[in-house]
């Protein structure tokens, strides 16, 4: 500061005067003047201040210039104003005189300043003349002459050095260049100085800033606190009163926030003043500094035009602390405007300088922030604190909310809403009630802290009833009653009631617009309910009733939901199904695809498809899975009338559903291995219905055990008419093929039968025509006349098991009369037809153990028997028989098609037996022919060759008497042979014809056999005739003449069949009411297998061709054509080689 | 019989003795008296049993043999010749239609078909005898 140069003024003073002498004395030599100057300089290069600026150089100028007297002012640091650094040999008064003052602007000092080239003033009154107010100091001295250097650097003025001579002083033209050196050597210095002074102060300012940041930072967020921070440390920083004013929330005025100022008495008369004042943002400095945004500095006031300008309340105020300077700047950040940072300084203070402006600047940005940062704080502090007391409150509301949330069922709601209301008011007591469905009362469904039983008075209350409960129900607005007299106020009847309670509070339960109910609470104190409580309760309220209309619609969704999930499931379900049966066609996939696809559909553990048959009598399994094979082997087939549920089912036509496997073995205890081979299952049984009519019945397992629900039993019957509708196809589809097929095979088979004519070969075709098309075994049996049932006929796919069956017949052969199989068929004519062939009809059927080993072997499954008819007679039976092989089940249209093919099987067979005995007969006629033209030639040689003996004896004259007359014998007994034999052909013919007839009449039987015997008796040599008979006579109607044909033919055999000879017994005799006549030999005999066509025209026995016994077949036929027709029989019993007995039953004539 | 008249036609034709086997008594007789009538010996038998013991103890120059006859028939008779290794000429009488057939197959020398003509029997006889 310049004063600290005033202590070496005498110094200085003392140098000038005695260098005055001294020049005087010329005593100066060059040297001496180089070598002030060299110091000089190096003292001015030393100076570290503008004193010793000052000290090089005015003493320099003393000695050198030999100047009266010497100053130099330099331009402050605080700029703008010049002050003295130093002086020499000038007196105070001058030195006041020539610097700038407050009153005083316009010096040489200063004026020089601005020069660039030094101002000469030559003389006392020159200078005076400029600067009138220098007069009376300079009229004190002897100085007259100056010169004004002005010390520039780069134009800029440092300072002014001022050099002032005596009238007899001068300036020495030979020293005229030294002042330009010093000057120039002062300028450098200064600038140095200054330089540096500006760094310094430039640093300082940086230090300064860095502090007000840590300063504003360290004051925290608390705004109040960065504010005095802020006003406190700038003011310190830069000098004067400073001041925050902070825009209001209306963005209308500036509200002072803050301000410092050492002098605590100036500073609470200014906040005082100015916070009553508040300053609008158009009006005066701040409208300039908030529009532009700029800093405006004052540095010189005029205080008249500010007291003008300012409101009287001010004008006391400027009175004591007049403001010399005033510097205002924004505070404002990036977001925007928050105010005004003033400064003030007042009375004699510096004015601001734009140094200072430019750090408070830099200040000003960061109190803004520091102050921006705590409002914002203050701001959030302050929303916090309302949203901690929101929440406070909010948090109990949520509890409740998250409470009644989680609940799923009004009775949690309930249960939920008297847990929270213990928890918010815990001294109270109370109840929920709610509107009944019909509207006409509430209902006590909740209590609060009340025993039970205390409320049983209360447990329904009349919605119509003087009770608060029912008011606030049907206003729908809560009450509150503070006291036991507010209550009573309102409902005066309620005075004698015996009260639990203190003060009530009766909020009504509301969603929607509707009041469902009320919650009630009982205080055991009078007491106020202030609106948050209120708040609360209806809150909890309001609460309770729409979760409770959200728990019951929560619960209708539900249902709906799961409802539509299975719908759409069941759907799909019932879809896929769809699909998959309509993509197949026979009924084995059907079965297949119900079972697979409809076990998935349902998630069921096991399905059984059954059938029933057309008997409508029997279910028959098509397909099964899940059961265990053993059930499912029981189960193949279920008589209707069996107790079991699928048998139900199907008698019934309605579905059954059964929970468990207990409850089935209860219903129908022959269930009960399910439950031991399958476990606890619930079961469905399904009536397949097509075209209303039972088709077949679906069952199903499902595990774990479950009841069904209405819509599970729903859809169950749908799939089931899925099913029905499926299986309907086809079996209307495989009816059709299996029509189709079994014209193709009738329409085949015909072909094939007519194809031989060998009624062998026939028979094999028709076996083989079957197999394996309509059986896996197929027979044709024929009965035999010994009542035996023959094997006709065998087919099976294995020719080695029809060996085996015609063995099995071998050892057990079949008879007739069993009460079984084609014996049955071929005596009733009725076709047998067992669709499953069990083992207990395989027991009835077998004579032993062994036979039902085989039989079992066979491996019965199904069975059709039908009888095989030619001209409406049964000639056998045909047998089909299924297997495991095939595991085909028969049904009615196989029975039919078997009794078709059987038809024409009979009839081909029938043709081939018709052809076999024509060709027969023809062979037999043939041979007949053969034999009769044998027969007849005999007699005729022995005639015909006696007719030639004859002829020839008489032409030669040999011819006698004796031997004529033997000839003539030999010739009537030959013809007559051969009338016997052309009477007995004829016979034949007659018989054929049906020309045979009888002429009867009584007769005795014993007598005409008698004349036969006598008659046949002489012709015999080697046998013997007996003839037995009673005495008395046995008529018999008959033709005399046909009967002795019969005996004669008898005997005629009798003997012919015993060439060997023997006895040949004749018995006549009367047995009950028959006449019996018998005729037995010891001959040949006649082997078993010819007896049955022993009578049989043109028939021989086997053994009387090897024995060459001539004959032509017919001689028995006629006997038996002549006993029949006399009402009579013939019979034979004969052992071959032993002999023939003949036996002839004739009725006894009746004797009237 | 006549037997004066039999002695003179044996002589004449060697007296050859010839045996007549058939089961009809009507043939064998009138077979006989026709050859009888000629000057044949004639030795008859009712079948081929009893035409053995005759061949056995007679040694007929020929035999006319029936075909079909009971205890031992024609085919017996000529099988029993073979196996006794008897040579004698047969002549087959027969009404059966496959006389020719039979007869090669044993050999006859000549076929009889019934009934026959006289002169046929004996024109056979005769050319049969006179070739032996």
């Amino acid at each position: 500061m310049p004063t600290s140069s005033m202590p070496y003024a005498p110094r200085v003073l003392a140098a000038i005067s005695e260098t005055g002498s001294a020049s005087q004395s010329q005593a100066h030599t060059a040297s001496s003047w180089a070598s002030a100057l060299d110091t000089a300089s190096r003292q001015l290069i030393a100076a570290s201040d503008h004193a010793a600026i000052a000290d090089a150089l005015l003493p320099a100028c003393l000695d050198i210039l030999h100047a009266a007297g010497a100053m130099l002012a330099v331009v402050a640091p605080e700029q703008q104003r010049l002050v003295l650094a130093g002086a020499a040999a000038l007196p105070s008064p001058l030195l006041l005189a020539l610097l700038p003052s407050i009153s005083i602007a316009s010096t040489p000092l200063v004026d020089a300043l601005q020069q660039s080239e030094p101002c000469w003033f030559g003389s006392r009154e020159q200078i005076i003349g400029d600067y009138p107010h220098l007069a009376p100091a300079l009229e004190e001295s002897e100085l007259e002459r100056w010169v004004f250097v002005p010390l520039r650097v780069d134009a800029e003025g440092l300072g002014v050095l001022a050099v002032a001579f005596t009238r007899s002083h001068s300036i020495q033209p030979e020293h005229a260049p030294l002042l330009p050196t010093l000057s120039a050597l002062a300028a450098q210095a200064l600038a140095r100085l200054r330089n540096l002074a500006s760094m310094q102060q430039h640093k300082a300012r940086i230090q300064a800033l860095t502090e007000a940041s840590q300063a504003f930072g360290q004051a925290g967020q608390d705004l109040e606190t960065v504010l005095q921070q802020v006003t406190r440390r700038v003011s310190e920083l830069v000098g004067g009163a400073c001041g925050v004013r902070l825009l209001d929330s209306d963005g209308l005025h500036l509200q002072l926030a803050a301000l410092y100022h050492p002098d605590q008495e100036l500073a609470a008369g200014a906040w005082e003043l100015l916070t009553a004042n508040p300053q609008r943002v158009d009006e005066g400095l701040a409208a300039a500094v908030l529009s532009r945004g700029e800093p405006v500095l004052l540095t010189t006031i005029d205080q008249a035009a500010l007291r003008a300008g300012l409101r009287p309340a001010f004008h006391a105020h400027l009175e004591r602390w007049p403001i010399s300077s005033l510097l205002t700047l924004p505070l404002r950040t990036r977001s925007g405007m928050l105010g005004l940072l003033s400064m003030t300084r007042y009375a004699d203070e510096m004015p601001y300088t734009l140094d200072d402006q430019s750090f408070l600047v830099e200040l000003a940005d960061r109190a803004a922030l520091a102050i921006a940062n705590a409002q914002l704080f203050a701001s959030a502090m302050s929303t916090r604190t309302i949203a901690e007391q929101a929440a406070a409150h909010t948090l109990r509301l949520q509890t409740v909310t998250a409470a009644v949330a989680e609940a799923l069922t009004p009775d949690e709601v309930l249960a939920i809403i008297a847990d929270q209301v213990k928890q918010l008011v815990g001294d109270a007591s109370g109840i929920i009630g709610l509107v009944t469905d019909d509207g006409q009362a509430l209902e006590l469904v909740q209590t609060i802290g009340y025993a039970p039983g205390d409320l049983r008075p209360w447990q329904r209350l009349p919605l119509d009833a003087a009770q608060p409960g029912s008011d606030v129900v049907r206003s729908g607005a809560a009450q509150f009653c503070e006291s036991r007299e507010a209550l009573v106020a309102r409902y005066p009847h309620l005075a004698q009631a015996a009260l639990k309670s203190e003060a009530w509070a009766i909020v009504p339960l509301r969603a929607e617009g509707r009041t469902l109910g009320i919650l009630s609470l009982g205080f055991p104190q009078p007491r106020m309910f202030d609106p948050d409580e209120r708040g609360l309760l209806e809150f909890l309220a309001r609460q309770c009733a729409t979760a409770m209309q959200r728990t019951a619609r929560f619960r209708e969704v539900e249902q709906a939901r799961t409802l539509a999930e299975q719908v759409a499931q069941r759907t799909a379900r019932l879809y896929a199904l769809s699909t998959a049966l309509a993509s197949v066609r026979t009924l084995s996939q059907v079965t297949d695809v119900i079972v697979r696809e409809g076990m998935a559909a349902l998630g069921a553990t096991a399905v059984a498809i059954y059938q029933i048959r057309e008997d409508a009598r029997t279910l028959v399994a098509l397909g099964v899975a899940g059961y265990p094979e053993q059930l499912a082997e029981q189960w193949r087939t279920i008589p209707l009338d069996l107790a079991v549920p699928m048998a139900e089912v199907a008698r019934s036509g309605a579905p059954v559903f059964v929970d468990s496997a207990a409850s089935l073995a209860a219903r129908w205890p022959l269930t009960a291995p399910v439950m031991e081979l399958l476990g606890d299952q619930s079961f469905a049984f399904m009536p397949l219905l097509a075209r209303d009519k039972l088709i077949g019945v679906a069952g199903f397992a499902f595990a774990p055990p479950r009841s069904f629900t209405a819509e599970e039993r729903e859809f169950l019957v749908a799939l089931g008419a899925q099913c029905s509708q499926a299986m309907d196809r086809a079996r209307l589809l495989a009816a059709e093929q299996r029509a189709r097929e079994h014209l193709a095979f009738l329409s085949e088979a015909s072909t094939q039968l007519i194809a031989s004519l060998d009624y062998n070969e026939t028979l094999r075709q028709i076996v083989r025509l079957c197999v394996p098309r309509l059986a896996d075994w197929c027979a044709v049996e024929i009965p035999s006349p010994d009542g035996r049932l023959e094997l006709a006929a065998i087919a099976h796919t294995d020719p080695a098991k029809e060996q085996w069956a015609r063995e099995l017949r071998e050892h057990h052969p079949a008879t007739m009369d069993m009460p079984v199989g084609s014996p049955l068929v071929i005596r009733s004519g009725e076709p047998l037809f067992y669709p499953d062939v069990s083992d207990e009809m395989l027991q009835q059927a077998a004579s032993d153990p062994e036979e039902l080993r085989l039989l079992r072997l066979v491996g019965y499954r199904s069975m059709i028997v039908v009888p095989l008819r030619a001209r409406e007679r049964i000639i056998g039976a045909l047998g089909l028989i299924s297997t495991a092989d095939s595991g085909r089940v028969y049904n009615s249209d196989d029975v039919d098609l078997a009794a078709e093919f059987a038809r024409r099987a009979g009839v081909a067979l029938d043709n081939a037996r018709l052809y076999q005995e024509a060709q027969e007969a023809i062979q037999i006629r043939n041979q007949f022919l053969s034999i009769a033209a044998h027969e007849l030639k005999t007699p005729l040689t022995a005639l015909s060759g006696q007719a030639q003996l004859v002829q020839r004896r008489m032409s030669r004259g040999e011819q006698t008497p004796e031997r004529l007359g033997r000839s003539l014998a030999i010739i009537g007994q030959q013809a007559e042979r051969l009338d016997t034999m052309v009477g007995t052909l004829l016979d034949v013919g007659r018989l054929e014809r049906g020309q045979f007839v009888l002429e009867q009449q009584t007769l005795d039987l014993v007598g005409l056999v008698g004349r036969v015997v006598d008659e046949v008796r002489p012709d015999l040599d080697h046998h013997t005739l007996v003839y037995e008979h009673g005495v008395d006579p046995i008529l018999v109607n008959g033709d005399s003449l046909r009967l002795e044909q019969v005996v004669h033919n008898l005997v005629n055999n009798a003997v012919k069949y015993s060439p060997a000879g023997g006895t040949i017994m004749v018995r006549v005799e009367r047995q009950a009411e028959a006449a019996l006549l018998t005729v037995s030999d010891e001959g040949l005999g006649i082997p078993a297998g010819d007896l049955p066509q022993l009578f049989q025209q043109f028939y021989r026995a086997d053994n009387v061709a090897a024995h060459h016994i001539s004959g032509m077949g017919i001689g028995l036929y006629v006997v038996r054509e002549i006993v029949t027709k006399h009402n009579g029989t013939v019979d034979v019993t004969s052992i071959e080689g032993v002999g023939s007995t003949f036996t002839v039953r004739l009725p006894l004539a009746m004797i009237v | 019989m006549d037997m004066a008249h039999e002695a003179d036609r044996s002589a004449e034709l060697n007296s050859a003795q010839i045996l007549v086997i058939d089961d009809d008594p009507a043939i064998l007789e009138t077979v006989a008296d026709i050859l009888s009538d000629e000057g044949y010996r004639v030795v008859t038998a009712r079948n081929g049993a009893e035409g053995l013991a005759v061949v056995e103890r007679a040694r007929p120059a020929l035999v006319l043999l029936d075909r079909w006859m009971p205890v031992l028939d024609g085919q017996g008779f000529w099988n029993e010749l073979e196996r006794r290794a008897l040579r004698i000429p047969i002549i087959v009488m027969t009404a059966a239609h496959d006389a020719g057939a039979w007869a090669r197959q044993v050999g006859a020398v000549g076929v009889l078909p019934k009934p026959f003509k006289l002169p046929t029997l004996l024109d056979l006889v005769a050319g049969v005898l006179r070739e032996s």
